[in-house]
Formats: structure tokens, C-alpha cells, sequence
């Protein structure tokens, strides 16, 4: 379960916000002018049973900060977030990964990372380098990749990274026309071992397929809940 | 203030056990560092070689001293150590900068970028010991069993850096300022730490004010155990330990008001 109680979060503006000069003589002088920030969430109460739910709005209306939220990413500016079970998250295209290392390196990072014991990750390893279908360019750094062939290394790690809960953000349609199907069909199968899934799109009509529920939000601020 | 105090400290140990991860990075990084060289690491101390002939050299010509093969020794052991101390702190200032897209992925503690970036630096120092086994050897100095107040020496400065890397990281993260004077320090810190003089050249009232300067404690923790020396050392071994308490009280506070912002400002 995921609840949220009055949560916002504060983006600090970083001209303002930067000089340590400024916040000494701030601090000894003392200083009318505040910090600036941008309101990316303001006053949200949320609460997330098993289910699949979708987080929809236009740029910048608060849809991955909230996912950021959840993964314990961000922490709120204020407000209190309680979640109980395991996350794993697919935010970012690019997963972390560190563009000098090779496919194979990434993959076992990011195992490592989410805490998957040594003799649990060779045999994943093993699988999810099949899955990818790569072949030698698994041993290239990805910075030699495309753009499909790092989503392929990214979607099948994440697919065997399981837990409770799990967060996508503006996957869906990602992935070349070729993959989609096959994509798709594993997001589903995938979605299906999560209690609980949160997924962030401007997709409506897509997300409407897969949620049973769907969150707008304008602004930081949830508009709607159908 | 307990409970916060509690929880920094259990979270400061956890780190630990998520070596696995830090351990990784390091040893890559360390491959992709020195990729396609020869010799790896070893460029670090070939460079690190080059400066103390350079200094021994200037040492012999310029004093003409009965004691060269223990200044080179010494000169080697505080080179040595200070540019480890220097890739150090050097290396938090930029930490989670790079870290940056990973970060925005995954929670993962900062604690462990602080213990990557001692471990690499670590890795390439231990590859000078051939060379300050090398000089030891060649000196008047024999071996001792008080030789093992290096390790305790070493293990202090470890622990502070694990907590001036904590604070250096975030305070860079947020102030871009803190890099530059981050450089600006270290450069001036090398001259005005016993690295290429020693505490018998200068006057007694400088050696006062060198207590003041915590490298000076770091180097007297390793360099004097190697040198069967322990005049100053049970006097930086207290000193340490207080910057110990005093930076993990600082890291505290930092800890309870900075680092859930930290993220923010990347």
C-alpha cells in the first residue's frame, strides 16, 4: 500500500539558490528574501491499493516527480509518504546506465544495485543477455548503442528486477514497432507480478487499457480521478 | 537527537554492507581510468616518482644533507599519502555530479558514492607500496613491531574521509562554489603541511600552528609509524579521534537538513 498525506515538493530554482556567499552572509546577517522554488507537487493525499494506476497530465504537471516520490528517489518538501513492499522503478530510458561500461557490466550493476545475490545473478545474467537478443554488442560500452538496442538492455533487466510495487514512466511506446508487441505482452506479464503498479503517460488512451484507475494532474495538482 | 544520532549511525555501518556495490564501480572505474595503458595504476606512481626525484634532487643539490636516503624516504611516504588524501577530497566535489542519471533512477545512499571514491583512490595508492617498501629498505629505519600503528593510523584517516567525503559531496551538490575552494585548499594545504619540509625547519611557533592543520595529523598517522617515530603521534592520534566526533556531529546535522534536498539540486 501506498499512502500520501499532504505531500509537496519544492524544486529549488538553482540561479537563486546557489551562491554560498549569499547563504553566509544570509546566515549571519539574516535575510528577508526566501528561498526560490518551484511547487512541482502541492497538497496531494493519495492512497494506492493492489491495482494498476495510471498518472496522466501534460510536461511538467507533476507525473514522475510523484513516481520519484514513491521510488524514495525525492524526498517530500513536506507532508508524509508511508509505503509498504519492495519498489522497483523504470523512470529513466537510460536506467542509470553508465555510458562507458559494456551491456554485460550495466546489467550486472544494476543487479547489484537492487540487492540480487551473487548466485541469483549469474543465472539472470545469463537469461536476460539472451533476452535482449544483442548479442556481441553486449560487450560493447553502450555508448556505442541506438537508442532501441539501450531499451532493449534496459527493459529486459527491469522485467527481472521483481517486486510489490513498480513504477514506470513513459515507457509505453518507447520501445521500435518491431519490439512493441512483444513489449507490450511483457509489460502486461510483468505488471501482473506487482501488487501494485503506477504508470506515468500522456498516452490516456493507452493507459485507460491498462489502469483501473487514472490521476490527472495540472500543475502539481491533481485535476481529476476517474 | 539520539534517535537521529542512532539511525546516522546505523545507516553510516550499512554502507558497509553494501560494499558489493561500491567495489564494482570502483574496480571499473579503475579499468575504464586506465584503459588502453600499460601499466594502469601504476602511472600514478610513476608520476608520483617523477615529483619526489625532482624534490630529492633540488633537496641534494641545493642543502647537500647527510640524511638524503631518509628525506627521500620520508619526502616518498608523504607524497605518497597526499596525493591520496588529494584525489580524495578532489574526487567529492564531482561525485554526484556523475552519479547524476543513476541517482534519478534508483535510491541508492550517498554514503556509498563517498566509500566508491576512497576505495579507487585507495586501490592506486596501495600500488606505491612496492616502491615505499623499496625506500624503507634502503633507509636506516628497521623493522619494528610498533611497524602496526600504521594500520591503526591508516584506519583513522579513513574514517575521517569517509566524513569529510559525506560532507564535501553534499555541500558541493548544493553550493557549486565549494568545488573550487575544495581545490583551492588542497593546493594550499600541500605546501603548508610537512610534505616536502619537515617539522625541524621551521620555528617552533609555526610547529604550533601546524596542530591546527588536520593533514598534518593524517600524514604524522601514517608517515611516523614508518619512520619509528612516535614523538607526535599519540598527539595526532587524539587530535583525530576529536575530528572524528566533530565531523560525524556536523555530518548529523547536515544529514537531518540537507540530504533529502541534496537530489534536488542536480
Amino acid at each position: 500500500m501506498i499512502i500520501l498525506e499532504n505531500v509537496s515538493l519544492n524544486y529549488p530554482i538553482s540561479n537563486k539558490n546557489l551562491s554560498l556567499r549569499r547563504s553566509i552572509v544570509n546566515g549571519i546577517f539574516g535575510s528577508n528574501i526566501k528561498s526560490s522554488y518551484i511547487e512541482a507537487l502541492r497538497n496531494i493525499n493519495l492512497k494506492f491499493d493492489n491495482g494498476i494506476y495510471g498518472l496522466s497530465g501534460a510536461n511538467g504537471s507533476g507525473k514522475t516527480s510523484l513516481l520519484k516520490l514513491v521510488a524514495g528517489i525525492f524526498q517530500p518538501s513536506s507532508g508524509k509518504i508511508e509505503i509498504s513492499g519492495s519498489i522497483s522503478s523504470m523512470i529513466d530510458i537510460n536506467f542509470g546506465f553508465n555510458p562507458e561500461l559494456t551491456g554485460v557490466e550495466n546489467i550486472e550493476f544494476r543487479l547489484i544495485v537492487e540487492g540480487i545475490k551473487r548466485n541469483q545473478r549469474n543465472n539472470l545474467l545469463d537469461k536476460i543477455k539472451n533476452e535482449t537478443e544483442l548479442g556481441e554488442y553486449l560487450y560493447l560500452p553502450i555508448k556505442t548503442y541506438s537508442t532501441g538496442m539501450r531499451f532493449r538492455l534496459a527493459f529486459f533487466t527491469s522485467l527481472h528486477i521483481e517486486s510489490d510495487i513498480l513504477l514506470l514512466d513513459e515507457w509505453i511506446g518507447v520501445a521500435d514497432q518491431n519490439l512493441r508487441d512483444k513489449v507490450d505482452k511483457l509489460i502486461y506479464e510483468r505488471i501482473a507480478k506487482s501488487k501494485i503498479t503506477l504508470i506515468a503517460s500522456h498516452n490516456s488512451v493507452r493507459l485507460k487499457r491498462i489502469c483501473n484507475k487514472i490521476i490527472s494532474f495540472e500543475k502539481g495538482e491533481i485535476s481529476k480521478i476517474s | 537527537m539520539y534517535i537521529i544520532f542512532v539511525n546516522f549511525l546505523k545507516e553510516f555501518f550499512k554502507c558497509f554492507s553494501y560494499s558489493d556495490i561500491w567495489v564494482f564501480y570502483s574496480h571499473k572505474n579503475i579499468i575504464l581510468k586506465y584503459k588502453d595503458t600499460i601499466l594502469g595504476p601504476f602511472w600514478n606512481v610513476i608520476n608520483s616518482i617523477f615529483l619526489i626525484s625532482v624534490l630529492s634532487l633540488s633537496y641534494f643539490l641545493f642543502l647537500n644533507p647527510d640524511d638524503f636516503n631518509s628525506f627521500v624516504y620520508r619526502l616518498s611516504i608523504s607524497v605518497f599519502l597526499w596525493l591520496f588524501i588529494s584525489s580524495c577530497l578532489n574526487g567529492f566535489t564531482s561525485l554526484l555530479e556523475e552519479k547524476k542519471d543513476l541517482l534519478n533512477e534508483k535510491k541508492i545512499d550517498i554514503k556509498n558514492f563517498v566509500c566508491e571514491n576512497i576505495y579507487t583512490n585507495f586501490i592506486i595508492f596501495i600500488h606505491s607500496f612496492p616502491i615505499m617498501l623499496i625506500l624503507f629498505l634502503i633507509s636506516d629505519f628497521r623493522f619494528q613491531l610498533s611497524l602496526c600503528f600504521v594500520f591503526l593510523g591508516l584506519f583513522l584517516l579513513l574514517i575521517n574521509l569517509i566524513l569529510i567525503g559525506y560532507l564535501i559531496t553534499i555541500l558541493s551538490a548544493i553550493y557549486k562554489d565549494v568545488k573550487k575552494i575544495v581545490e583551492n585548499l588542497v593546493y594550499a594545504f600541500f605546501f603548508a603541511t610537512p610534505i616536502i619540509w619537515s617539522e625541524n625547519m621551521v620555528s617552533a611557533k609555526i610547529q604550533k600552528i601546524l596542530i591546527f592543520n588536520p593533514f598534518y595529523h593524517f600524514i604524522v598517522l601514517f608517515r611516523d609509524p614508518l619512520m619509528n617515530n612516535f614523538e607526535k603521534f599519540y598527539q595526532s592520534f587524539f587530535i583525530s579521534v576529536l575530528m572524528i566526533i566533530v565531523i560525524f556531529l556536523i555530518n548529523l546535522k547536515i544529514n537531518k537538513h540537507l540530504e533529502k534536498k541534496t537530489i534536488l539540486y542536480l
